[in-house]
């Protein structure tokens, strides 16, 4: 079943065209990325869904039902974990979780359940008390999500909850995505860290400038742009004739040398690694260290665009 | 419902600038107003005049004249004369010199009292007033002497004397307020209708934090399964809540600290909880505003709270003298000047008998509340919008 369906949605900002026939289909259990640098309308795009946003032509179905901003009835299915702290900076940990968990779910008793299980998932414990002013920026972020997830949501939109955080805290986060996907939870998630989106998304979404770039899983983007191997040799006075053997190389996609680091995309092949390296002796090189990777959705996205994700 | 408001006055409590404004400057500024006016009504009272008698022999003679000063320095309500015996004229003119008292008086060898005063010994009135006592005798022992010679029989008349001495008072001193005049409580009136306009920060605040528009918090409140309506509705009483108490602690200073009347009490209090409704909408009305951050929304009232209690008389006789002015020329103006309003509402319970005055400036209130709210809502009632 699809959870969230759109279709060609278009949204404007006076002259820009920030969703430009925008498509969409999430089905449940996903954790579904919606990858794209700062300004390429992912914000924009769940705005729109959640009906904040209006917007001026497409169809927009959560559930399989028509997305209304009175749809009350739907919203108490989904959670939200905006791009900015949202919470209240005068109220305690558990105030600001029970706050938003009360827009939800009315029964006192089962609230207080909810509001335990939320602040144990998300590790704040020990700061209960605590109001916001008082956490670090990992601890705010954590808290940003309990209020979120606190009723259990089926749908949950996380919109780049990993910004400005160390990397103890984003490790959490990330785990605490999979352990809600697992315990039932569709999962929309925004960034525009592509390692993280690798890491944890079923089903990506490349998107830049209002449209799609690219769809599919992990592997399957990779796939798209045909590099099955980047590898990167420390090399000195690499001349040009060198680099126009390497780059004449049947498994040589591409090759480019900046001076001190040779970077070679190879197509998919076992002996890629080798092939290079032969050749660079055989031009009498000394040859530092050796990397070879698989591609990265950066590559992805430097192929469909030109630039770099972080441009 | 109940959870918005119980964490919105949680949350509108701990905000700082509301109280700030609210609260904490309205009592600073009462208590300024209270240092400032302590003598300023006792200064229309007659205080005992600081008089001397030079007590010689002719004086102790004069028994009628020294009886009459010794009634009129005797302690109470209605004491007149602060009253100093001396030895000697020389003795009076020292005190009259030093500024110990206004004028003196001294017995001459035809049994008459002379006052005595200078160009420096005092304000003219307390000087009247010794004048015309000295007058007064005077006139009463003529009268008297004149009847005794002409007609003797006269005093066969057991209530003749009384009737002489009766002092007959041909005009009646009535009061046309209902209350004692006082200069200092129109200042302290003029201060409640611009902390009613304070107050309107917090129902901005609040209304900031609902509003999708307006703030990220807002826009997840928005997002929320409770129906705006109920959400907004619940942020806008705990505003107006908070707004009444706020007036209410500054009302009960001035009051039992600071001993200021307000005529009705009970009264006082119900307008209070109007003038808090009109500032809540006020605040929602401002607070709705696209496009403008908290913090210029802050100024905007500020700005507006000053300028609206310059024509309130808050600042100084000045101002209650343009406030009187406006009254007169643009009639208009001050009724839709909140605070003149919210400084009228105390005016009508002081200075007026009945509740007419009082109703009226309720209902302008109420009715300023209205379309307040009106405009607000006109500026919220979107669900989506254009941009964030």
């Amino acid at each position: 079943m699809s959870v969230v369906y759109v279709e060609n949605l278009v949204k404007r900002y006076k002259e820009v065209l920030a969703l430009d026939h925008f498509n969409l289909d999430i089905k449940q259990g996903e954790i579904f990325g919606l990858l794209g640098p700062n300004g390429s309308g992912k914000t924009t795009a769940i705005n729109c869904m959640l009906q904040l946003l209006t917007y001026d032509k497409g169809v927009i179905k959560l559930f399989g039902q028509d997305m209304t901003p009175s749809r009350y009835d739907l919203k108490k299915r989904i959670g939200i974990v905006p791009q900015n702290i949202a919470v209240f900076e005068e109220l305690t940990v558990t105030e600001n979780v029970d706050y938003f968990c009360a827009l939800y779910v009315s029964d006192k008793a089962v609230r207080t359940q909810l509001v335990k299980e939320a602040i144990e998932f998300v590790g704040l414990e020990e700061y209960v008390k605590f109001r916001p002013r008082k956490l670090s920026g990992g601890l705010i972020r954590r808290l940003n999500i309990a209020c979120g997830i606190v009723h259990k949501p089926e749908l949950i939109f996380l919109d780049e909850p990993t910004v400005a955080v160390d990397p103890q805290s984003r490790n959490a986060i990330l785990e605490g995505i999979r352990s809600l996907n697992r315990n039932g939870s569709t999962i929309v998630y925004t960034s525009h860290y592509m390692e993280e989106v690798e890491e944890i998304c079923t089903r990506i979404m490349i998107m830049d400038h209002g449209q799609i770039l690219a769809s599919g899983t992990n592997n399957e983007l990779k796939a798209m742009i045909g590099t099955g191997e980047k590898i990167q040799v420390e090399v000195f006075n690499l001349s040009d004739e060198a680099l126009g053997a390497i780059k004449a190389l049947n498994c040589t996609q591409r090759a480019s040398y900046d001076g001190k680091t040779l970077e070679v995309f190879c197509t998919s092949g076992a002996q890629n690694l080798s092939t290079v390296l032969q050749t660079l002796q055989q031009e009498g090189l000394a040859l530092g260290r050796v990397y070879s990777e698989p591609p990265t959705l950066n590559d992805v996205f430097l192929e469909l665009t030109g630039t770099e994700l972080r441009d | 419902m109940w959870n918005t408001f119980k964490y919105t006055v949680k949350a509108l409590v701990q905000e700082k600038s509301c109280f700030v404004w609210a609260l904490a400057f309205p009592l600073i500024m009462a208590t300024l107003f209270g240092a400032m006016f302590a003598n300023l009504d006792s200064a229309h009272y007659l205080n005992p005049i600081p008089t001397a008698v030079v007590d010689d022999a002719r004086y102790r003679n004069a028994q009628a004249f020294s009886e009459t000063l010794e009634a009129l320095a005797k302690s109470g309500e209605n004491q007149l004369l602060d009253l100093f015996s001396v030895k000697s004229s020389a003795e009076a003119d020292e005190l009259l010199k030093n500024g110990t008292i206004i004028g003196y008086y001294q017995v001459d060898e035809k049994e008459q009292p002379e006052l005595f005063i200078t160009a420096a010994s005092g304000n003219s009135i307390n000087q009247t007033i010794l004048k015309n006592l000295a007058d007064g005798f005077i006139q009463t022992q003529a009268a008297l002497k004149t009847i005794a010679e002409n007609n003797p029989q006269a005093f066969a008349d057991p209530n003749f004397l009384e009737n002489l001495q009766e002092q007959t008072n041909y005009t009646q001193e009535i009061s046309i307020i209902a209350n004692e005049a006082s200069g200092s409580v129109r200042y302290f009136y003029a201060l409640l209708g611009f902390a009613a306009i304070m107050a309107a920060n917090i129902a901005v605040i609040a209304v900031t934090q609902t509003q999708a528009n307006l703030s990220p918090l807002g826009a997840r409140r928005s997002l929320g399964a409770t129906s705006r309506t109920k959400a907004l509705l619940a942020s806008l009483l705990a505003s107006w809540l908070l707004a009444f108490l706020c007036l209410i602690i500054t009302f009960a200073y001035m009051r039992y600290v600071l001993d200021i009347n307000f005529g009705r009490d009970l009264a006082s209090i119900l307008g209070l909880g109007v003038a808090s409704l009109m500032t809540t909408a006020l605040g929602a009305f401002i607070g709705a505003i696209p496009k403008i951050g908290e913090m210029l929304k802050a100024g905007i009232l500020t700005v507006l709270s000053c300028f609206f209690a310059l024509f309130a008389g808050l600042y100084g006789e000045p101002s209650l003298k343009l406030a009187d002015d406006m009254n007169r020329i643009a009639p208009l103006f001050q009724k839709l000047n909140p605070s003149r309003q919210v400084t009228d509402l105390f005016y009508s319970l002081y200075f007026y008998d009945g509740f007419d005055e009082f109703y009226r400036v309720v209902f302008v209130l109420l009715a300023m509340a209205a379309v307040l709210f009106l405009l607000a809502a006109l500026l919220m009632r979107r669900q989506r919008y254009a941009s964030l």
